[in-house]
């Protein structure tokens, strides 16, 4: 009879976790859209990333000249705050968050077109696993 | 026999001892944030943590959007002989294609619709659905963002918004469903309809924000390169997508591109940062007109 038990304790754990990390994701995306306000037009999509121990989360995009973009990001980790930094891709840093009380989002104007570097964190005091998720929209 | 499951059990029994653990550390109890204090300092970039890439793989693009924004800002005018047929459709028969023509088909309504052309938009729209349906991502694109989209159709925002909200839904959905190979194409498929769009009207009239604009693909083009290696030896096509897409990006090598930093300056109040670093892109008449025709060949196999 045990191992029946055992397999059978799979097959209901396997959905609850699969089912628990979509629905942190769904959170996320909800949490996300509330600071993405209907003036901003998406890129069409969701950044999302799993938060791992000692390692930051970063992408590269280009940004074009004379036009404004929200950044916003979340992350599903309660006791830490969430940094997202831009920088240009010779490191020189446009913005980071922390220095900001760690606001979830800013808009961005760019004068000419920059590639950015954007990095995201979690500071908390010790590791918690977690997702951190960000969008990016442009004024029309 | 009695071995082997033995075995297996000890395995599941590892395994659910895992999820269990897992399950367990997620359903923690939470409190919300500790008290958070302004830090004025500027922040370092740090060089000690490992950077990993966002696990979506799904690297930014420009939206293709502010592409056919632009042309219209400049008064180019419009050009119906720019955008896929929608007649092209049934000549789809693959998912590989399908995905591209999903993508290229949303920058032309992007296109379309910037330019109210609203009577052709519709057909487009059809198209949407019925590729949208065979890639089963009928979730995104379902009834009601059809209806709405009917409803709101003079209202250019509108259309672009929602159009943009379906893609991103789409891309949500692909990535939980581990297909993102597929939400890689569609992305790709967008951005060679913005080069060709950009790269016909350039050649056209000579504009020099838009020759601009096309020699800023080159990153662009780069994060495509990289978000499409990982597949290939899926498949021939993938293959030759990628090598043709290597081949463009070594004519993107010879534009010359000059930046310079600038410090920020930050509005706290209204939570805007003015980025005024500037950019400068020197692209010669040649190097339109290879790209140019590079893109023509890679976009004429995906509609062809």
């Amino acid at each position: 009879m045990k191992p029946i038990l055992y397999i059978i304790l799979s097959f209901i754990l396997i959905p609850i976790a699969g089912a628990k990390s979509f629905a942190q994701q769904e959170q996320l995306q909800h949490m996300c859209s509330l600071y993405f306000s209907p003036e901003y037009i998406s890129d069409g999509q969701e950044y999302f990333a799993q938060l791992k121990p000692d390692q930051k989360i970063e992408f590269r995009t280009t940004f074009y000249g004379d036009n404004t973009y929200r950044i916003v990001a979340c992350t599903s980790v309660r006791k830490g705050d969430l940094v997202f930094s831009v920088y240009d891709t010779e490191k020189n840093l446009l913005f980071s968050n922390a220095s900001y009380d760690f606001s979830q989002y800013w808009d961005f104007k760019f004068t000419s077109t920059v590639t950015c570097i954007i990095q995201v964190d979690v500071k908390s005091v010790k590791f918690t696993p977690g997702y951190v998720m960000l969008l990016i929209g442009f004024k029309p | 026999m009695p071995s082997v499951f033995n075995k297996g059990t000890k395995i599941l029994v590892v395994l659910s001892l895992l999820l269990a653990g897992f399950f367990v550390v997620s359903c923690g109890g939470s409190s919300d944030s500790e008290r958070k204090t302004p830090i004025r300092n500027q922040v370092k970039p740090d060089t000690l943590s490992m950077i990993i890439k966002f696990d979506n793989s799904l690297f930014p693009i420009p939206s293709p959007y502010q592409a056919a924004a632009l042309v219209k800002k400049n008064g180019i005018p419009f050009e119906d002989n720019l955008v896929n047929s929608q007649s092209n459709l049934t000549k789809y028969t693959t998912t590989f294609k399908k995905a591209l023509n999903l993508g290229i088909y949303g920058t032309d309504i992007s296109y379309l619709n910037i330019y109210e052309r609203t009577p052709e938009t519709i057909p487009y729209l059809t198209v949407i659905k019925k590729l949208s349906e065979e890639l089963g991502l009928i979730n995104a694109f379902d009834e009601k963002f059809f209806a709405s989209l009917e409803k709101n159709m003079n209202n250019r925002d509108s259309l672009l918004v929602q159009m943009a909200q379906a893609y991103r839904k789409a891309d949500s959905y692909l990535r939980s469903n581990d297909r993102k190979e597929m939400g890689a194409l569609i992305i790709t498929g967008g951005w060679i309809e913005s080069l060709h769009i950009l790269c016909k009207l350039a050649t056209k009239s000579s504009d020099r924000e838009i020759i601009n604009r096309i020699g800023e693909q080159k990153y662009p083009l780069d994060n495509l390169i990289e978000l499409l290696t990982p597949y290939y030896y899926k498949e021939p096509e993938y293959a030759k997508l990628i090598d043709a897409f290597i081949d463009l990006a070594y004519e993107f090598d010879g534009i010359i591109f000059n930046y310079s930093y600038r410090e920020p300056r930050i509005d706290v109040e209204n939570k805007l940062i003015q980025v005024n670093s500037e950019s400068r892109v020197i692209m010669s008449e040649y190097h339109l007109k290879t790209i140019s025709n590079k893109i023509e060949l890679i976009r004429n196999q995906i509609i062809g």
